[in-house]
């Protein structure tokens, strides 16, 4: 019997979570400057909007997509950050999947200098620099031209650079690795 | 001092892990929810959709009875307007588009056989035509139009919710055979489609949201005023 499509749907996602899923957790991480219980939100999110639009997604672009996802997700939820109005939920909800995994003193000075750039140019500098996509897809992620992804990229490695310059725990981490 | 590079590299290495089985299952499961949801709100929109179709169909033929009583000759009115639901699959692929790009956009699918034309006024909107068609650019019949919502006009709220690159947009209502995704864009501006007619390229709400998926501003775009 042939599988039904919702049945193949929920075969492929499953399999893309199980391969996917630490990486845009760590892409994540790092948007959120550590923070993660909202890197797993964004996650969760970008998720289910996947698997919403899956049959208009084709495979060879599910990476792509959902780092533009991702992306969009976290300067989306910035940008509602101010307007935001806490809701009281008469439960509490099911499927909490964050074990807070303590950072290392090194990997807390990494995340609180990503937390001084700015959103975009934070997620220029993690799209390049951690997950390894080329400038043109992060142009295309960020909906900005390649030179500016190329500038932003520069000034935020530099202002990195010298956020942690200096910080005599990232300097000593790094003289023993 | 630091390489930099190689601390980022470092840096959340923990969170690439391969999730738990539950992990996965609890992803399934929501993402189920979510679709379930979005078909009913999308069963809720289309049924709203007809009712004004049905009313539009009785009020013609009120007005058609009407005439016919008072015994005058009269051109039979167009029987419905598209919908913005469309025939299916069966209507114009899209395709890479790989021509020159025009002011303010970038456009990276269009549909097969059509051409973006030049724009006369710089980057405010563009103007996608069939081949062939060589109206002005500021003619819309029968084209697929691209621009930022004007800068005076409120966003729209009525119309079934679609998904654009992970962001909520709204397909409104069919307007005299004009299809409009209204969505906003990564720097807070919003884009506007305006697609005439989705009958004539037989798509569907969801070839539209793939047109729009594949579309890029750039700083240099301005929205119209009025």
């Amino acid at each position: 019997m042939r599988p039904s499509s919702s049945a193949s749907r929920d075969d492929q996602f499953r399999l893309y979570v199980t391969q996917r899923r630490g990486g845009l957790l760590r892409v994540a991480t790092l948007l959120s400057a550590g923070n993660a219980h909202r890197a797993e939100d964004l996650v969760q999110n970008v998720l289910l909007r996947m698997y919403v639009s899956w049959p208009r997604i084709r495979s060879d672009t599910r990476d792509a997509y959902a780092r533009k996802m991702l992306v969009n997700a976290d300067l989306d939820e910035r940008r509602r950050r101010h307007a935001r109005v806490e809701v009281a939920y008469a439960e509490v909800p099911d499927d909490v999947m964050v074990e807070d995994a303590e950072p290392t003193d090194t990997e807390a000075a990494v995340f609180r200098a990503l937390a001084e750039l700015p959103p975009r140019m934070r997620a220029a500098v993690v799209l390049r620099h951690v997950a390894d996509v080329s400038v043109a897809e992060t142009a295309d992620a960020l909906g900005c031209s390649e030179g500016t992804v190329k500038s932003q990229t520069a000034r935020g490695l530099a202002q990195l650079r010298t956020a942690l310059n200096g910080n005599a725990t990232v300097e000593r981490g790094h003289r023993h690795d | 001092m630091i390489d930099i590079e190689r601390l980022l590299d470092q840096t959340a290495r923990s969170a690439e892990a391969t999730p738990s089985p539950e992990v996965v299952e609890a992803d399934v499961r929501r993402a189920r929810s979510a679709l379930l949801q979005r078909r009913r709100r999308r069963a809720v929109w289309t049924s709203v959709a007809s009712t004004i179709a049905v009313a539009a169909v009785i009020g013609a033929a009120v007005v058609i009875g009407a005439d016919r009583n008072a015994d005058t000759p009269t051109a039979q009115p167009n029987a419905t307007q598209p919908q913005g639901q469309a025939p299916g699959d069966d209507g114009v692929d899209l395709v890479t588009y790989n021509g020159e790009q025009p002011p303010g956009f970038i456009v990276n699918l269009v549909p097969e056989g059509w051409y973006i034309q030049k724009p006369d006024h710089g980057a405010y909107s563009l103007a996608i035509a069939r081949d062939g068609d060589t109206s002005s650019p500021d003619a819309f019949v029968g084209k697929l139009v691209v621009g930022l919502l004007s800068s005076d006009a409120s966003v729209p709220t009525h119309g079934e919710p679609v998904d654009i690159n992970g962001r909520e947009g709204v397909i409104s209502p069919s307007d005299g055979g004009v299809t409009t995704l209204t969505f906003p864009y990564t720097d807070g501006r919003y884009v506007q489609i305006q697609a005439w007619s989705m009958a004539d390229l037989g798509w569907s709400n969801d070839q539209l949201v793939r047109f729009a998926e594949g579309i890029t501003v750039t700083a240099s775009a301005k929205a119209g005023v009025g």
